[in-house]
């Protein structure tokens, strides 16, 4: 109230009362006041922004306390243990130093663990072996045997066809031309014929001897507890739909 | 999914024998038929997909209803052949025939004949053949007729087609009289045998063979 006194004092009218001693009083106060103006923007904390490369969805936390799942935090000024983990990735451990800015970005690049790595390729080495082992044999085998009729009877209606054409042949009563075109039909029929019956044979072996072996193989899961939670998150590959599926079990 | 497999191969197996046919090849066949007459064949098989006939004369027909016309006599063994199942499988029947033409062979003429000698004129595809025939005087009857055995020469063949054949009386002084006036037959509709023609009191048939 004083200051403000005196601010009202330094109106031109009333400058040629003020005394020396009243005008340092005032510096004072308007000093005294822009302080405190840049005092109150001044502040103790910092807006971390985090960029996170490898990982879509990743858990920060910072001095052992989890936080929210956002990339944008509020910390304290100055320098902080920050650890960062996404699923299928290593555990990031870094330090964040705010130094005295009101904002800053922190930058990590998580790394894909050597277990996901070694998941891939069992993964792999799985869909292979169910190809292998199940799928190639009955596909062969399903495609074969529905093939086998159709092949079968086109080849015994073009043998029909090739034994009236030989027998006009033999009389003079068809072109050599016409008996030709019906003999290489008649050949790709057999061969067609001849590739089902394999193609049957095979897959059917296929699938009695190497469906024992499809039956015995283990399902490749990525395993890994998030360290934060303690949770474990499993990865399983699911043949049927061809694609890796998240569980997560949760342990007391 | 194996007894999927199992189920789906043995209803192909199925499906692939279930439809076979067993043939049976059938011919019924004469022993004789004359040279350039058209025949119509249908084979008695049964149980088949297509026919094939073959002549044994180079000739061949496919088909259930052949027709045929033997260009030429000889012996000839006819094979029919029924196929079935994509002709993977077929059976035959053969039959042995003969193709021959028809020649005259004889001829006999009655009636009440006055003349001293009968003269019998055949032309066939513009030839006359003629010959005469002594000791005609008499009453020819059908249990009794005149009988006279031909000449090679007069042991022509009768076409699949128009013949024509000429009687007449010769009297004793040479001049002829028709006991049956020129008469044109189409030998492809007439298998008689004898056939006979008629006129003037007179009855002329003409027997034939194959030959």
């Amino acid at each position: 109230m004083r200051c403000d006194r005196k601010i009202n004092s330094l109106n031109p009218d009333l400058r040629e009362t003020f005394s020396p001693l009243m005008f340092r009083s005032i510096i004072f106060c308007a000093t005294l006041f822009l302080l405190a103006i840049n005092g109150l923007s001044q502040s103790d904390s910092t807006m971390v922004r985090f960029f996170v490369k490898g990982g879509d969805q990743y858990r920060v936390r910072i001095d052992d306390e989890l936080m929210p799942k956002t990339n944008k935090f509020r910390v304290a000024k100055g320098s902080h243990k920050v650890e960062i983990w996404s699923f299928k990735h290593d555990i990031h451990k870094g330090t964040l130093e705010t130094g005295n800015l009101d904002s800053t970005n922190y930058f990590a690049d998580l790394k894909v663990s050597a277990s996901y790595n070694s998941y891939l390729a069992k993964r792999d080495d799985y869909k292979r072996k169910v190809l292998f082992y199940k799928t190639a044999p009955i596909l062969l085998s399903g495609v074969s045997l529905i093939a086998l009729p159709v092949t079968f009877y086109g080849m015994k209606e073009k043998h029909e066809e090739l034994t009236q054409n030989e027998f006009l042949d033999r009389y003079g009563q068809t072109t050599s031309a016409s008996l030709d075109n019906t003999t290489l039909q008649y050949n790709t029929r057999v061969t067609l014929f001849a590739a089902s019956i394999a193609g049957s044979v095979a897959g059917l072996l296929g699938v009695f001897i190497l469906g024992p072996k499809a039956d015995a193989l283990v399902e490749p899961i990525f395993r890994q507890q998030n360290p934060f939670t303690l949770e474990y998150m499993d990865l399983s590959y699911i043949p049927q739909i061809n694609r890796p599926v998240v569980g997560v079990t949760l342990r007391f | 999914m194996r007894i999927l497999g199992l189920t789906h191969l043995s209803f192909g197996l199925l499906l692939m024998t279930s439809c076979n046919l067993n043939p049976t090849a059938c011919l019924e066949m004469e022993e004789i038929y004359e040279v350039d007459r058209q025949y119509q064949f249908s084979s008695c098989s049964e149980d088949y997909e297509f026919v094939t006939w073959e002549f044994g004369d180079g000739t061949g027909f496919l088909g259930n209803d052949a027709v045929k016309t033997f260009g030429r006599k000889g012996d000839f063994t006819v094979s029919v052949k029924a196929y079935a199942n994509g002709a993977y499988g077929f059976d035959e029947a053969t039959a042995d025939i003969k193709a021959a033409n028809r020649i005259i062979d004889r001829f006999t003429i009655t009636g009440n004949s006055v003349y001293e000698s009968f003269r019998l004129i055949n032309s066939v595809n513009g030839f006359d053949f003629s010959e005469v025939y002594p000791n005609a005087t008499g009453n020819f009857t059908p249990d009794a007729p005149f009988e006279a055995e031909l000449q090679d020469e007069m042991r022509t063949v009768l076409p699949v087609g128009i013949s024509s054949f000429e009687l007449t009386g010769i009297r004793t002084n040479g001049q002829p009289i028709d006991l049956i006036d020129i008469t044109s037959r189409d030998f492809e509709d007439n298998l008689d045998n004898p056939f006979e023609l008629r006129g003037k009191g007179f009855v002329l048939s003409i027997y034939w063979v194959y030959e």
